[in-house]
């Protein structure tokens, strides 16, 4: 190591808490503008990609930003909700299939996703530990969600009350735990997957309780059905003892759902289905593409005005840090006459304050492409989280 | 030897320094004194090559320093002359070892290699820091400060020691301590030493005494 650089480190050392101020401030300077570009970008490219594999989404008139954010990313926008005859009404059409979503609930902070297993194969989510749903009251997780919760095939998940002091709302409901996905790098992995008709209960619209007569819960009739005491016992965890009792009351095809996506086997078929919704007044139907593609150029353009600001920002703590160094060679002006009077070469002086601020820039660089690394390396999972994120 | 020949000075401030003719020689212990602002670090500061004289020579060692450009100057200064200066003005980051090595490490001319690292030892083993070598100055009493001072003014065996009320912060009895060591290491190096101090009482240690108050026409 030269003489130079021996008492550049020495400074550096001795003036550990200065340096490192000096380097967090500059690495900060240099690594903010990078990771967020680098998160934008990922960002942006799960935005198109998701949009992509979505042809057409079916909701509620209203937000189509709402209803694609709901619908592709499980945010807690919630768009009107329509009803399960629309997803009948697509079947019966034979133009596109169907694939109902309701995303209204979480359990553990996670969406609980309400769906049907066409899903499963519109998205190519494979199971990687466990198996796939199959019963009433079962969900499979998301990666992200599996390891979030910690959580495994044969544990167990409580729904989240919606309100903790709504007391006539849905109970939280207690679902099995049967499978976890395997990690896909999109808004699926933060999801907890049930059956539609599960989402039904954790809403109440389904339930299971004891058998009024056997219990001698009756306390009446009326137009020709039981009525049963209040004290009835209500089951909130769907068992093989307790899954016969859980029936659902009402016109199925009334059951709300937040969404439908439909998958047109061809292009044809998409403009009809895309036709047959233009001139409806409850509902609609949106390409994800198109909205996503105008919701990016609002992202662009304040991915540019943060570019100024990072820029300004950049500029006055480029300042900062100049003025700190400066004031940092004042502090040496003892050693630098020193060092001038028993000999020492003008370069050699400039060579000593040059390789202190060589040092600092040089330890930020590595800060700074140590943090963007990091970045790099999660920027998906930061991506998703930033679009699926719940109260941002 | 060093030999000044009709050597004056001035500053735009109006201070000015007419030496008379003087003849110091080698291994020689002279000391400055003279009232505040008679010129004495100005002399010094002359002899070092780091004020150049309006006329006059000035030959150190067989080098007419007045006649050497300013990296010349830089130069002579890093092989020839050693500086204990009154506060020392030790760099406050460097352990005291590193200190003694520092004009070597911030000369362009050397570096500290396993020789000099030994010198430096020796120098601190003779002046009684060799336990304090990783100490800083903020935690080595003034006594230690000096002596690494010392250290540091003898490392490159320096033909000239000067030395700038090098005990003029000390008290009584490590101002007599101090200087024993600075002969010995003078003595033991065969440098010549000019001190400036205000101290009378040690004069009568010095093989000679030049008195700045009145100086005369030839010495």
């Amino acid at each position: 190591m030269s003489d130079i650089l021996i008492l550049a480190v020495a400074y550096v050392r001795h003036t550990a808490i200065r340096s490192a101020v000096l380097v967090t401030s500059l690495a900060l300077i240099l690594a903010v503008p990078l990771a967020t570009q680098t998160v934008l970008d990922a960002a942006e490219s799960h935005f198109t990609e998701r949009a992509e594999t979505t042809p057409v989404i079916i909701g509620a008139r209203g937000s189509a930003l709402d209803l694609i954010m709901n619908g592709l990313y499980f945010t807690a926008d919630r768009p009107e909700r329509i009803t399960m005859a629309e997803v009948e009404r697509l079947w019966d059409e034979g133009l596109a299939t169907p694939v109902p979503l309701h995303v209204r609930y979480t359990a553990g902070g996670q969406p609980v996703v309400g769906t049907t297993l066409e899903y499963f194969e519109l998205r190519d989510l494979e199971v990687a530990a466990g198996r796939g749903l199959a019963l009433l009251g079962e969900a499979v997780l998301g990666a992200s969600a599996a390891v979030r919760l910690d959580l495994r095939a044969g544990d167990v998940l409580l729904t989240d009350p919606e309100n903790l002091f709504d007391i006539g709302g849905a109970y939280p409901l207690e679902l099995s735990v049967v499978g976890v996905l395997a990690p896909t790098g999109t808004a699926d992995d933060e999801a907890v997957f049930v059956d539609v008709t599960t989402a039904w209960v954790i809403e109440g619209i389904g339930h299971g309780h004891a058998d009024v007569v056997e219990t001698d819960m009756v306390v009446g009739s009326s137009e020709g059905a039981l009525v049963a005491s209040r004290a009835v016992q209500q089951f909130n965890r769907i068992t093989p003892e307790t899954i016969a009792t859980f029936h659902f009351h009402g016109d199925r095809l009334e059951y709300p759902i937040s969404s439908v996506i439909a998958v047109p086997p061809d292009a044809r078929n998409a403009a009809v289905l895309r036709g047959r919704y233009i001139g409806r007044e409850d509902m609609r139907a949106v390409v994800p593409g198109v909205v996503i593609e105008a919701l990016l150029e609002t992202v662009f353009r304040i991915g540019r005005i943060l570019d100024a600001v990072f820029a300004v920002v950049g500029v006055a703590a480029s300042f900062a840090i100049l003025l700190a160094l400066y004031l940092s060679i004042r502090m040496r002006e003892t050693e630098l006459r020193t060092a001038s009077r028993i000999g020492a070469a003008r370069w050699r002086i400039a060579a000593l304050l040059g390789a202190d601020a060589a040092l600092i820039g040089l330890g930020a660089l590595a800060l700074a492409l140590l943090a963007e690394a990091m970045v790099s390396a999660r920027a998906d999972t930061l991506a998703v989280w930033l679009l699926t994120a719940r109260g941002l | 030897m060093i030999r000044i020949e009709g050597v004056r000075y001035a500053t735009s401030a109006g201070f000015e320094l007419s030496l008379p003719d003087l003849s110091i020689e080698m291994g020689a212990r002279v000391a400055i004194i003279g009232p505040s602002g008679s010129g004495k670090t100005t002399f010094l500061n002359l002899l070092a090559g780091l004020l150049s004289p309006q006329s006059g020579r000035i030959v150190v060692a067989g080098t007419d320093v007045a006649a050497l450009s300013p990296t010349e100057r830089r130069r002579f200064r890093a092989r020839t002359v050693g500086f204990v200066f009154q506060d020392f003005d030790l760099v406050a980051y460097l352990s005291a070892l590193e200190n003694i090595l520092y004009p070597a490490r911030i000369a362009d001319d050397i570096t500290p290699d396993r020789a000099m690292i030994a010198r430096a030892r020796a120098l601190a083993e003779r002046t009684g820091i060799a336990d304090r070598l990783r100490a800083k100055p903020a935690r080595m009493s003034q006594g230690e400060q000096q002596r690494t001072a010392i250290c540091r003014a003898l490392l490159r065996a320096p033909a000239l020691v000067l030395a700038d009320e090098a005990t003029g912060n000390l008290d009584p009895k490590n101002k007599q301590a101090s200087l024993d060591l600075l002969f010995d290491e003078v003595d033991r190096a065969g440098a010549t030493l000019i001190a400036v101090t205000h101290d009378h009482q040690l004069l009568d240690r010095f093989d000679r005494v030049i008195d700045f108050a009145a100086l005369p026409a030839e010495l």
